[in-house]
């Protein structure tokens, strides 16, 4: 919201600086994000008179031309033409900085010197609209009112600042330069003047003779007011309010146009005219579009309507989108005798539905989805009038039509200084609540304790008391609060559940291990799928989809952690890291309330000096540290996974804990990378309900161990756990560890076999054993060897 | 007899004192001492010397034994020592290499999110909150209808929130978890609330994907003057104690009255620079006293309980704290990035 400090200053008594106007509303909670000084577009430039012009000696198409500048003279050449002796004219002086971009420098042009330049209207960023005269290709000559020797800010009423405010989404009726006079008024004490709606009517012209409204959609339109104003005369508006539009960003059109604009930022309602003669049958209809109805809007543009969209029509045909834009053919032309104002209420999220789907916005559709008050109708229109009765743009018929089907009902809040209290924390005076709240124009009564308000209509914010207590303490000051740490309140326990600390030590686990901890978005391109090698059939493909994604890139809600895993090692090859990150998987399968299913996820990713062993190796570690028992390793195949280097992790041997692997070079490539990576994602969920805090001590053998190597010979397929788990059958529990330290295929062992060797430590808990008992056992354990056809090398 | 004992002692002083090393040494015990030893040797000659002078002479080659034994140990000592010390000369190293690059995997990092989630839910923890998290994908009720968020807010609209379908949406705030809290009605309620939320926003200071900690203290008499409290003593752990915090009056549907926190710009102690546009301040958090309406809807008696609740944004927390420029070398994944934060 924009507000010129000048057009405040109508309204209300202003002595501060333009920061010191923006931190007080900061403080009462408007956030002034900007100030701008409208003097600073131009810079250095004068009105002067033209005293006399004389030929240059030197040029045949340049004049010399003698300027009074009110307390000096200076001689300033010119090419234009439109100059004429005694005319009021624009003048750039030495280091003049015009919006066109120009600097001025004085000089001399042929011989002559030239202190400065004639300005016209278009160096100065003005046009016809904007000031009479300024569209003309020449110097800008400026009305007889022009100050010789003033600055031409004064002028044009560019002496000004503009705070550009925040308005929070609360606050639909802020958006006016009135309501921020109201807030200025309460934040400085100084009285808020009342805005002029004073007009004298015709009595020969009654609007109701000329047209009635029929508005079917009350819900749509909850309130459609209008005033007739006839013989208008279309002309420019005067400068006060041409100044204060483009102060606003607003391009001057004409006297009833800006009158509709004006009043759209001094009052915060939109406003539309239309030409009376084009209300055919005399009503205003307001009503649905018929589907595939069309419409010519004041942009030039035909746009094909749906049922959703409301019109405001005549008897036969649209005559404007309601609430975002005219119509063309039945608004304000040159040839326009007498005006219908319009000043409704649009449900705020219709038009906002209707400008988004014809892609069509305005002032006024802008300003109807932050929501119009009630109250705003009503003055807004009769500011209007005002205005036009006070400059005599034409004259007011009698009476305002007033739809307004359902009024809401008054609210009444009642409070006491000790429930204020109650919720700030901070007690406000009784005599300061009433000082505080008449500054808002909030009505308030007292009796005893006891405070009664009545809500304005143009405060559809409060509802209850703790508005009231905020509209108070935002005046009062926040500052006048001494914090407390939660005086009234016991003891909790609090901190972080068990999970929660399991998550902890297994992200610093990881980080130990090297990995960096990453963060990918949780929503995905379905591209992956085919990155992935996903089988048209697989789970994976049936993913959570996003019906307004911000791209196709993001448009599907992931349901593996492994491709933003791979995706990330690209990004980082070649440099060697490894990678992990803990985030939500989500699956189409739904629970009684009707939540998908979210699993907590960890990946892992590593590029560079790793090997199958040496990755499986942090999923090993991970396991010990976690106290999980009964995990085994079973081959698997996952389309993006190289098919002898993948591994399904088995809790239990029924639970599946997740999986890990070498990605295949096939789906590698698909990420741009060409090196090995490898990738394990595990259900963290799992991971963290199964963790155990501590496993229980043990106290350890003091007697000597055995250890004992055996050199095997088996079959290539036969895996290392079924010989690990065989040769702890054998060892009658006296095995303390068993481990595999080698594996060999090649020329010394036959085709299709390896030779495994294995080291085994006896130890008892109870006793040295002999020479004998590890004879005995070894053998033992070679019977089992046998078993799964493991011999002895 | 007597002449052989005087030069195996004149030939041993000698021998030793020309010792080099530990080995010839050996070699001089070997000589003198083993069992071809020259001593042994005499030994042998025992036998040939009269019975009456035996033990004399037995006494003095003994002695004579141990005199040389003496003089090898000392010898030893000194030769030990020596040795000793030409090994950890040898042995002496270059402490200012480096071989940490060699290492494949080397220390990683967490992420700075995860570390400013941890710094944040840490300073919670100790003041008695829990934690809870809540799903992200999340009912449009939850969301925003209990939340007091009218029907036509423009927060619902599709261009601030992405849809599932009508009813499913991914959470736009952490401000859902509260009413999941708050319905189950276990009173008092303290608790925070990190994770993950979703706009569709893209630019240097919003990601489509970010992480809120939300905040909720519900219990009979809880005030504005406590959010102040607790906010104040939150800044100045998390940031340093001198930090200054000030409230300005916002809006957001689930509190009233609301407020925006600003925390005294760290980087100039509030004396104004670049880094909080010469304010003095930089926007932390919104925050505020949790709106009746909202424990209504939760079936709580708001005459009885009263509550504050706080919202802030992670990554917004942790540029402010870090100085990171651009929010979106957050998701960047550039371990040079993620190194910094070991």
């Amino acid at each position: 919201m924009l507000v010129p400090i000048k057009w405040l200053k109508e309204f209300v008594d202003l002595n501060l600086t333009p920061k010191e106007l923006g931190d007080k509303l900061v403080s009462a909670g408007f956030e002034v994000e900007r100030i701008k000084d409208l003097s600073l577009d131009i810079t250095n430039v004068q009105i002067g008179r033209i005293i006399s012009i004389a030929k240059h000696p030197n040029a045949d198409k340049l004049v010399i031309c003698k300027m009074d500048m009110g307390d000096r003279e200076l001689q300033i050449i010119t090419g234009a033409t439109n100059v004429s002796e005694g005319d009021i004219v624009p003048v750039a002086l030495d280091g003049a900085h015009l919006p066109c971009g120009k600097d001025i420098k004085a000089g001399a042009i042929r011989g002559e010197k030239s202190e400065g330049m004639l300005c016209g209207g278009e160096e100065l960023g003005l046009t016809e609209n904007d000031y009479a005269g300024a569209g003309c290709d020449g110097i800008l000559i400026l009305d007889k009112s022009a100050k010789i020797g003033e600055n031409i800010n004064e002028h044009l009423g560019l002496n000004d600042f503009v705070l550009d405010i925040s308005i929070t989404a609360n606050r639909m009726e802020a958006h006016s330069v009135y309501a921020i006079a109201r807030e200025v008024s309460a934040v400085t004490g100084a009285q808020l003047k009342p805005l002029n709606l004073n007009f004298t009517a015709s009595k020969s012209h009654e609007v109701s003779s000329a047209v009635s409204v029929a508005n079917a959609e009350p819900k749509l339109c909850p309130r459609y007011m209008g005033a007739l104003v006839k013989n208008i005369k279309l002309s420019q508006s005067p400068a006060i309010i041409k100044n204060r539009l483009r102060a606003v960003g607003v391009r001057p059109i004409n006297n009833i146009v800006d009158i509709t604009n004006y009043v759209l930022f001094e009052v915060g309602q939109p406003l539309h005219a239309f030409d009376l003669s084009t209300i055919k049958g005399e009503k205003i209809v307001v009503r649905r579009a018929k589907k595939s109805e069309k419409i010519t809007a004041l942009d030039g543009k035909t746009y094909v309507l749906s049922k959703e969209n409301l019109l405001i029509a005549n008897e036969k045909e649209g005559m404007a989108i309601a609430g975002v834009m005219g119509g063309k053919n039945y608004s304000v032309t040159e040839t326009t005798k007498d005006i219908v104002l319009e000043s409704a209420r649009f449900a705020r999220d219709n038009v906002r539905a209707t400008s988004k789907a014809l892609n069509l916005r305005s002032d006024s559709s802008q300003r109807f989805e932050r929501g119009v008050d009630f109250s705003s109708q009503e003055v807004g229109l009769k500011r209007a009038l005002a205005l036009i009765h006070e400059f005599g743009f034409g004259e007011i018929g009698g009476g305002i039509l007033d739809d307004f089907q359902n009024k809401p009902n008054e609210k009444i809040i009642k409070f006491s200084g000790a429930d204020i209290e109650y919720i700030l924390g901070v007690k406000i005076e009784d005599a300061d609540i009433i000082k505080i709240l008449n500054f808002l124009q909030i009505p308030v009564k007292q009796s005893g304790k006891a405070f009664t308000v009545i809500v304005p209509p143009f405060r559809e914010d409060i509802f209850g008391v703790n508005d009231i207590a905020e509209e108070l303490i935002r005046i009062y000051g926040y500052e006048k609060i001494t914090p407390t740490l939660l005086k009234s309140a016991g003891t909790l326990k609090g901190g972080k559940n068990s999970e929660q600390k399991t998550n902890d030590k297994i992200k610093n686990f990881l980080v130990g291990k090297g990995a960096y901890e990453i963060l990918t978005y949780s929503f995905v391109s379905p591209k992956i799928y085919d990155m992935l090698l996903l089988p048209e059939d697989s789970p994976l493909r049936n993913a959570i989809v996003i019906s307004n994604p911000l791209g196709e890139d993001y448009s599907v809600m992931r349901t593996t952690l492994s491709a933003g895993m791979i995706k990330a090692l690209a990004k980082n090859s070649p440099k060697t890291c490894r990678l992990f990150e803990v985030a939500k998987v989500f699956l189409p399968v739904f629970d009684k309330k009707g939540y998908p299913t979210e699993t907590n996820t960890l990946v892992i990713g590593s590029l560079g000096e790793e090997s199958f062993y040496s990755f499986k190796e942090i999923i090993e570690d991970l396991c010990e540290v976690l106290r999980i028992e009964g995990i085994s390793y079973e081959k698997h195949m996952i389309s993006y996974m190289h098919e002898g280097r993948c591994a399904k992790i088995m809790l239990g041997g029924e639970t599946c804990l997740g999986y890990f692997g070498e990605v295949s070079l096939a789906s590698a490539e698909k990420f741009g990378l060409d090196k090995r990576v490898y990738v394990a994602e595990i259900n963290y969920e799992i991971l963290l309900a199964r963790a155990k805090d501590f496993g229980g001590f043990k106290v350890q053998s003091k007697y000597p161990a055995i250890e004992r190597d055996l050199a095997l010979i088996c079959d290539n397929e036969l895996p290392a756990s079924e010989i690990l788990s065989a040769s702890k059958r054998g060892g009658g529990g006296l095995v303390q560890s068993v481990e595999i330290f080698d594996v060999y295929t090649g020329d010394q062992v036959p085709a299709g076999k390896k030779s495994v060797a294995i080291r085994f430590v006896f130890q008892s808990d109870k006793k040295t054993l002999t020479d004998n008992e590890a004879v005995y056992f070894t053998n033992n354990i070679l019977k089992e060897l046998n078993k799964i056809g493991a011999t002895l090398r | 007899m007597n002449e052989k004992i005087k030069t195996i002692i004149n030939d041993a002083t000698a021998v030793v004192s020309l010792v080099k090393s530990l080995r010839e040494l050996n070699d001089a015990r070997v000589k003198f001492l083993g069992r071809n030893g020259e001593i042994t040797n005499l030994l042998k000659l025992l036998k040939d010397v009269p019975n009456e002078e035996k033990p004399t002479m037995g006494k003095r080659l003994n002695d004579v034994r141990v005199s040389i034994e003496t003089m090898l140990k000392e010898a030893e000592d000194k030769l030990s020592l020596i040795e000793a010390k030409e090994r950890v000369k040898g042995e002496t190293l270059d402490v200012t290499l480096s071989k940490k690059g060699g290492k494949a995997y080397p220390q990683g990092a967490l992420n700075p999110l995860t570390l400013i989630k941890n710094e944040i839910t840490d300073i919670f923890t100790g003041l008695g909150f829990s934690v809870l998290e809540g799903p992200e994908i999340e009912f449009e009720h939850y969301n925003f209808t209990a939340l007091n968020i009218p029907k036509d807010h423009p927060s619902r609209d599709s261009s601030d929130t992405f849809y599932i379908n009508d009813k499913l949406l991914l959470r736009t705030q952490t401000s859902a978890t509260q009413v999941h809290t708050l319905e189950k009605g276990e009173l008092p309620i303290r608790i925070i609330s990190p994770g993950k939320t979703y706009r569709p926003d893209d630019d240097a200071t919003h990601s489509p994907m970010f992480q809120q900690i939300e905040g909720l203290v519900v219990d009979e008499h809880i005030t504005l003057a406590d959010l102040q409290g607790l906010l104040l003593e939150f800044a100045k752990s998390f940031f340093s104690k001198d930090t200054k915090i000030r409230f300005r009056p916002s809006h957001f549907p689930f509190t009233e009255p609301s407020v925006e926190v600003d925390l005294s710009c760290p980087a100039c102690g509030g004396t104004a620079c670049r880094i909080c546009k010469n304010t003095g301040w930089l926007e932390l958090l919104g925050a505020g006293v949790v709106n009746p309406a909202v424990l209504e809807y939760s079936g709580i008696d708001s005459k009885k309980y009263t509550g504050i609740a706080f919202g802030m944004g992670v990554e917004r927390a942790s540029m402010v704290k870090y100085g990171i420029p651009d929010m979106r070398l957050l998701f960047e994944n550039d371990i040079r990035i993620l190194k910094q934060f070991k």
